[in-house]
């Protein structure tokens, strides 16, 4: 069977890291392949990253406020790319306000603070499938 | 002191036997009846811990009490760097606080100025951290955010209007990719509000090793950042000696999910480098050594957070004394900002963090900090409200006043269970800085990953640790519906009108000047003259915050980091 394969990235400025590296670890170590594109990426350069490294979801990290100008950004461009197939989920300080909003644009899932590791995990194997 | 000396009735014989009949007898009977026997005890960040401590402990621990604790002011200074600490005056109450336009954050520094607040920590937004400016388009979404906003001098001004420099204890800012422009803006600043630069206390934050390893805020690769922090701790010595040039952060790698031991051998391996580095500029340890400050994260866990606090400061001072031969004391005195640590606090039921946060501040109280700054109990959701910034306040405020915990130095000092923690953390860290040392320090330590993979596997542990225990209004007494707090209201034309005052500014200065002032800053970058004066002409000029560093992106390059 085909792996899943996720591309996680930290999308704007803010470079707190842990929360996605820990993220990254436990999704290897589920057996999902991982891109771990880093730090400052404009979602630009997710979506070209995503489509190069055919993945089947996108994790987005924004902890510092910019989730709603870039994460919206992102769904945009994949439809514009014809790729909406792929899968975005987010985490941050996300107020629930903006949460209902992006589930709303397309985002299926936000992780906020005190959500485990295995729930995300769990969550990332049960909704995010090899698209082909 | 009593007058008289206590008893020293028995002898560890006796103490050693009665131990091992407490154990096999009273303490096994309990355990049977307990059903959770085989929970793993720890502390907060998850060192081990036994049932209950005794004199046997501090014994096998081989404490002296002269050469180890001694009294306070005294080295290695383990209860603490003055003899009087808090017990006359509390510590000045530090907040940290910034967002949106420059304006409005002025006015929030004077109503916590008004409210009690002595040492202003100014937070600023990401793009001015990362060196852009306003109307960059990476700054699209971040302008005023999640700190103040701010482009040039004029900024800056209007942040501290009112506030004379001087009329404050001490102020702060979020610099470190970008800290020699914070230094040029104090600089500037006391210039323009007619104060005299001696008589200002300014902390400057300038720790760039932890944005590589914890905030991912840096712009330059690693040794120009070094030489850039450096050349800020070389003029500090030489010209602002009441100045605290660099501040080591253990609390960045404890939020990286380290445990107490390891976010302390971090904090003074990151300490070292910086040492090392100016060391190599000719100056002598106790020229600059006093000069630099440690900001340590405060605990919940009153008993570990108060341990590792007195086991960094002997460490500091062993580290200043024996490794680099200082002779000052003042140079081996390591001056604690304790700070409120975000990742205790919580988003559900937000009103229990300020039971937290008592917690806390007394844990930094006791502990020996010379400052204390106070999260505010809504930030895992928003910037903080006015009332909640107003709560962080008067949270020290109580615990410094109503406590009772100021009153005697170090009360905790001579615990058994303190003093057997203590030793621990201490042991762990000399390890650690072991390990550091093999791999070259804490700068190779970096590019070879070692903090990284550290700090994964902690988190990991932590992780799984955090599930098991409690924490109140998580995952026990949850809400079933959370209650709505006042939330801070974000002023949505920050960026917009950040954009027109930094035009109005780009017409209005004398752009000559500031294209001969950034030359000059090219210049002195491309060769390895301090870069504080050129800077700071550029500061003076109006040049951007944008501007400035475009031209040091140019001629270092950036970080690729991950």
């Amino acid at each position: 069977m085909k792996k899943t394969k996720v591309l996680l990235a930290k999308v704007g400025l803010d470079g707190h890291m842990h929360g996605l590296k820990l993220i990254a670890t436990g999704l290897r170590d589920a057996g999902i392949e991982v891109v771990y594109l880093g730090l400052r990426k404009s979602p630009e350069q997710i979506v070209q990253a995503a489509i190069q490294e055919d993945v089947d979801g996108i994790g987005l990290s924004s902890l510092c406020g910019a989730h709603m100008i870039h994460f919206p950004r992102v769904i945009e461009l994949l439809e514009q790319k014809g790729v909406e197939s792929i899968k975005v989920f987010g985490g941050g300080i996300i107020p629930p306000e903006d949460i209902k909003k992006l589930k709303k644009m397309g985002v299926i899932e936000i992780f906020v603070p005190g959500d485990s590791l295995p729930e995300i995990v769990d969550f990332v194997k049960k909704k995010v499938k090899p698209r082909s | 002191m009593p007058k008289d000396s206590p008893k020293r009735g028995n002898s560890s014989g006796e103490i050693r036997e009665q131990y091992s009949n407490w154990r096999s007898g009273l303490l096994s009977e309990a355990l049977k009846k307990q059903p959770e026997k085989d929970a793993e005890v720890t502390t907060g960040s998850g060192l081990p811990l036994d049932e209950v401590y005794s004199p046997l402990d501090v014994e096998e621990a081989g404490l002296d009490y002269l050469k180890d604790i001694n009294f306070p002011g005294q080295y290695p200074f383990t209860r603490g760097i003055e003899p009087l600490m808090h017990r006359f005056k509390p510590w000045p109450f530090r907040v940290w606080s910034g967002f949106g336009l420059p304006e409005e954050s002025n006015e929030r520094f004077k109503f916590l100025i008004k409210e009690g607040a002595e040492v202003i920590y100014v937070v600023c937004d990401l793009p001015s951290q990362l060196g852009f400016d306003s109307d960059d388009p990476l700054a699209e979404g971040e302008v005023g955010k999640v700190g103040v906003s701010f482009n040039t001098l004029r900024d800056w001004e209007i942040l501290f209007n009112g506030i004379p420099l001087n009329s404050l204890h001490e102020v702060c800012a979020v610099f470190h990719a970008n800290c020699t422009m914070g230094l040029a803006l104090f600089l500037a600043l006391a210039e323009k509000q007619g104060v005299p630069i001696d008589k200002c206390g300014v902390a400057l934050s300038n720790n760039i090793l932890l944005e590589y390893t914890c905030r991912g805020a840096y712009i330059f690769p690693i040794q120009e950042s070094m030489r850039l922090s450096t050349d800020l701790i070389e003029w500090c010595a030489k010209y602002l000696p009441t100045w605290h040039a660099a501040r080591m952060n253990s609390l960045v790698y404890r939020e990286g999910g380290c445990n107490s031991i390891q976010e302390v051998a971090f904090m003074i391996a990151d300490a070292i480098a910086y040492i090392e580095w100016t060391l190599r500029r000719g100056l002598d340890i106790d020229q600059f050594g006093r000069q630099f400050t440690a900001n340590m994260g405060l605990d919940c866990d009153v008993f570990e957070g108060v341990a590792k606090i007195r086991a960094a400061r002997r460490v500091w001072a062993r580290v200043m004394k024996e490794r680099f031969h200082a002779k000052n004391p003042e140079t081996m005195k390591m001056r604690l900002y304790g700070a409120v640590q975000g990742m205790e606090l919580t988003k559900e039921q937000p009103l229990n963090n300020l039971m937290r946060m008592t917690l806390q501040v007394l844990s930094g109280l006791l502990g020996g900090a010379q400052y204390i700054t106070c999260a505010a109990h809504d930030e895992g959701i928003k910037i903080p409200s006015k009332e909640a910034a107003r709560l962080s306040l008067r949270t020290q405020q109580v615990v410094a006043y109503e406590s009772g915990a100021a009153s005697v130095v170090d009360p905790l000092g001579g615990s058994w269970y303190l003093e057997t923690l203590t030793k621990q953390i201490e042991e762990g860290v000399w390890e650690y800085l072991e390990k550091i040392d093999k791999i070259g320090g804490a700068i190779a330590a970096i590019e070879t990953g070692f903090y990284n993979n550290e700090m994964v596997a902690a988190s990991l542990k932590q992780e799984v640790r955090s599930r098991k225990r409690v924490k109140v209004g998580v995952n026990k007494y949850r809400a079933e519906k959370e209650e709505p707090i006042g939330l801070h209201r974000e002023n949505p034309r920050v960026r917009e009108l950040q954009i027109e005052r930094l035009r109005q500014v780009r017409r209005e200065r004398d752009n000559r000047a500031v294209s001969k002032a950034l030359r000059a800053v090219r210049q002195a970058a491309k060769g390895d003259k301090n870069m504080v004066p050129s800077v700071l002409e550029a500061v003076k000029e109006l040049a951007t915050i944008g501007e400035i560093y475009s031209v040091l992106r140019e001629v270092f390059g950036e970080y690729q980091g991950v």
